[in-house]
């Protein structure tokens, strides 16, 4: 399953505790966190947005978008720069990790996993004897519910 | 080889002779004799043929080559530009559309053509057999025009020059073949002009020639042997110079013909390519120039020293002109959406089997680029609904006393400083018991309550998210995507659309689009410590609103402004942000959203700005309350205001 991520490399980055990944080719570049501007009545994942030098980008807070507890924005806090269609969309993410091969066995999303709330944003898992990484869908990400 | 860089280069030439071809094709289907259009067409098909050999894209390369075939014995008339011909040459078209597209992302057409390659293939081989028997049968046809193509000579030619054919012939085995070729090319061009070469240049920089290669070559020089000189290299083994005069010209080519090469040949203009990335670049920095500039003048004005400030309105000046030509710079001739649209119309009716006469006007208008191309996709949608929904079929056209052949106008014209673009049909008009009865349908009223709809009402719910009144589900119009995906782009674009229906006598859709990136006249104000902007075009008036001045009506607290009530929210209230907890007082702006005035209290006035409206981006376009974005002085994200959208 998803053998297509074993030939590629992944940036590895931390959202709470847990690690999670993207292909490089997904990942345009990691900027630093920079001031956000709120955009009102925005879904809630979305943080606002940035002036990306000269260019307006989209932020999503991956951590708001994951459920994951939040904590504040530390010295490691990085936007990645992913491109979605014709846009960029920018996403916090506490820590890069590494960039690196997938040295790992390509694991399907356990099913109670993908049958959460959160299910359809992950791809795969990559699994060895001391960690454990979720590759993100970036595809499903970035697609908003519509708002009630 | 490493062909990336030149598969932008590929894929942007070949879109460019791709709108050529479609528009030559259909001029062709209306005057199958005109030799001039074969002649167009067939240059293309070669250029592109040598362009995806070039790149490595043989698929494309090979299907390119049987469908120059097929043209050429067209262009020699061993063939008639017939029906089967034409049907065939356009699907070629479609073919390569395909496969230009698949390329540009990078992809290799084979995997997902490979079976449109082979039947297109097979269609040509088809042809050609037909041919060859036909010629056996008929007497041979005189050749046309084999010698010399005058058609690329004489739009090159001055009134005192000559015309050369140089023929070269390298030594054998020698490196580096095209690179020879190429630098004698190049020794050339500095007395002159290269008409083409045999074979094509693309064939010669491929190295895809084995040691000879003829140059035409138009030049002012007379003397031959300083020719010579200018190609003469160590590993040329024979160089043949010859003069063609005139009387080489092809017979076959009537002089009316050549007065259209030369004619289209002075159309094309003198332009280079530049990348929209680096128009956006340039769009993007006078943007930030103009904000500065405005910041240089307050700042002037605060020191008081006159030199300064006319420092300071010099440089104003200059801004003001560099705005205004990064602007026209960026603008483009609506034809190039609009000439691909007789093709779309062609193929619906077809497909429908209704017929259509159709006509576009103002292909001349000229439009900023980015917007141009987004208006591209509702359009086209536009004008699928008109054949599908709108154009009745012959027979019952004919009932209704109308002509057999419907009639579908599109028309761009600039209106002050926006464009109006209009989809007319003579068709049986919109539905309006049929919108009525489907608004019921779909729960969005009662029957009674779309009984009472006035029918511009009526026509106005098909624009609503979801609505479509398409009774059944057809290849033309597909499912479900109906107006309200055409207004939404249209708003995003910052425009508008109108929709004028009559029974039994046809829609015309008018949209309202702006031609070029506006920069704008805005109002800044702040409200729960966040800055908007609002364009100055919808603030009626900025007021300081008084406690006593605020009534309650039905609930809701009003303003008493002149002699009327109006409603009145805290900004910060209606965005949906904290605070505005406090007294609905204090500075405010008057609008008028959708028809109606309505007051705004904010925090604080920041003063006018001008801006550079930048698009939403697409995630949070859902927020209609912003019309767009802009980059303030302090380099931040600043969000424009949409009043129209606010008071829902």
């Amino acid at each position: 399953m998803d053998q297509k991520i074993a030939s590629k490399d992944i940036v590895v980055f931390c959202v709470g505790d847990e690690k999670f990944a993207l292909t490089t080719d997904e990942v345009k570049s990691i900027e630093e966190l920079q001031e956000i501007v709120p955009v009102p009545r925005a879904p809630e994942c979305i943080a606002g947005l940035v002036n990306l030098r000269g260019s307006i980008m989209a932020v999503m807070d991956l951590r708001r978008r994951l459920g994951v507890t939040e904590t504040h924005a530390g010295r490691d806090t990085v936007i990645l720069v992913i491109e979605h269609g014709d846009d960029s969309v920018g996403l916090i993410v506490d820590r890069v990790e590494s960039v690196d091969q997938v040295p790992f066995d390509v694991k399907p999303v356990p099913p109670q996993v993908a049958a959460s709330a959160v299910g359809r944003f992950y791809r795969s898992v990559l699994e060895t004897t001391e960690q454990k990484i979720t590759v993100i869908n970036k595809d499903n990400l970035f697609t908003l519910e519509e708002r009630p | 080889m490493d062909t990336s860089k030149y598969r932008d280069l590929f894929v942007s030439e070949t879109r460019e002779h791709l709108a050529n071809l479609n528009r030559s094709l259909l001029a062709l289907e209306k005057s199958p004799g005109d030799t001039a259009l074969v002649n167009e067409i067939f240059r293309s098909v070669h250029t592109v043929k040598g362009m995806a050999a070039s790149i490595g894209q043989d698929m494309i390369a090979e299907v390119s080559h049987r469908a120059e075939d097929l043209l050429d014995r067209v262009r020699k008339r061993q063939a008639p530009a017939g029906p089967d011909q034409l049907e065939a040459v356009f699907a070629f078209v479609d073919f390569l559309e395909g496969a230009v597209s698949l390329v540009a992302l990078g992809k290799a057409p084979e995997a997902e053509l490979a079976d449109v390659s082979r039947a297109l293939l097979a269609r040509f081989e088809g042809l050609a057999a037909a041919a060859a028997a036909q010629s056996a049968s008929a007497e041979p046809a005189p050749a046309a025009g084999a010698e010399y193509d005058f058609s690329r000579i004489i739009p090159l030619r001055q009134p005192d020059s000559v015309v050369f054919k140089i023929r070269i012939l390298l030594e054998k085995d020698i490196p580096l073949k095209s690179a020879r070729a190429f630098l004698m090319m190049r020794s050339l061009e500095t007395a002159g002009k290269i008409a083409y070469t045999v074979p094509e240049r693309f064939d010669i920089e491929a190295e895809r020639f084995d040691r000879g290669f003829t140059i035409i070559f138009v030049t002012g020089l007379r003397d031959e042997k300083a020719i010579v000189d200018l190609v003469a290299c160590s590993e040329v083994e024979d160089v043949e110079i010859r003069e063609i005069a005139d009387e080489d010209r092809d017979q076959s080519l009537e002089s009316k013909t050549i007065g259209a090469f030369v004619q289209i040949a002075q159309e094309r203009p003198k332009d280079v390519k530049v990348s929209l990335s680096r128009l956006d670049r340039l769009m993007n920095m006078v943007g930030e120039l103009v904000v500065w500039k405005e910041r240089l003048r307050q700042l002037s004005a605060g020191s008081g020293n006159p030199m300064l400030a006319d420092g300071v309105d010099e440089v104003a000046r200059i801004v003001g002109e560099l705005q205004h030509e990064v602007l026209a710079s960026r603008l483009v001739a609506m034809a190039e959406v609009f000439d691909r649209f007789p093709r779309v119309v062609r193929d619906a009716a077809k497909a429908l089997g209704k017929q259509i006469g159709f006509e576009v006007r103002g292909r001349e208008l000229e439009m900023d680029r980015s917007i141009l191309q987004q208006l591209a996709e509702p359009l086209v949608h536009l004008l699928r609904n008109a054949v599908d929904h709108g154009i009745e079929t012959p027979d019952e056209r004919e009932a209704a006393g109308k002509p057999r052949a419907g009639a579908i106008v599109v028309t761009a014209a600039k209106l002050k400083e926006q464009a109006l673009v209009t989809v007319a049909d003579d068709g049986r008009g919109m539905d309006v018991a049929a919108i009525r009865a489907k608004a019921v349908e779909k729960g969005l009223m009662t029957a009674e309550q779309a009984a009472a709809l006035g029918d511009g009402q009526a026509i106005e719910l098909t624009t609503r998210p979801g609505f479509s009144t398409a009774a059944r589900v057809t290849e033309v119009s597909g499912r479900g995507v109906g107006m309200d995906v055409v207004k939404s782009k249209i708003a995003a674009l910052g425009g508008q659309l109108a929709i004028d229906s009559a029974a039994g006598r046809g829609c015309t859709v008018t949209l309202t689009i702006p031609l070029s990136l506006s920069i704008i006249h805005t109002l800044l104000v702040s409200a729960d410590q966040m800055t908007y902007a609002m364009p100055l075009t919808q603030v009626k008036e900025t007021i300081n609103v008084q406690p006593g001045a605020v009534r309650t009506l039905q609930g809701a607290p009003v303003l008493l402004y002149r002699d009327r009530a109006i409603p009145l929210f805290h900004l910060a209230r209606v965005l949906g942000r904290g605070g505005g907890e406090g007294e609905l007082a204090g500075p405010a702006v008057v609008v008028e959203s959708q028809g109606a005035e309505l007051a705004l209290v904010i925090d604080r006035m920041l003063g006018q700005q001008e801006i550079v409206v930048k698009p939403m981006t697409a995630m949070v376009k859902q927020s209609k309350l912003f019309s767009g974005v802009t980059i303030s002085r302090e380099g931040k994200p600043m969000l424009i205001l949409d009043v129209n959208n606010l008071a829902a």
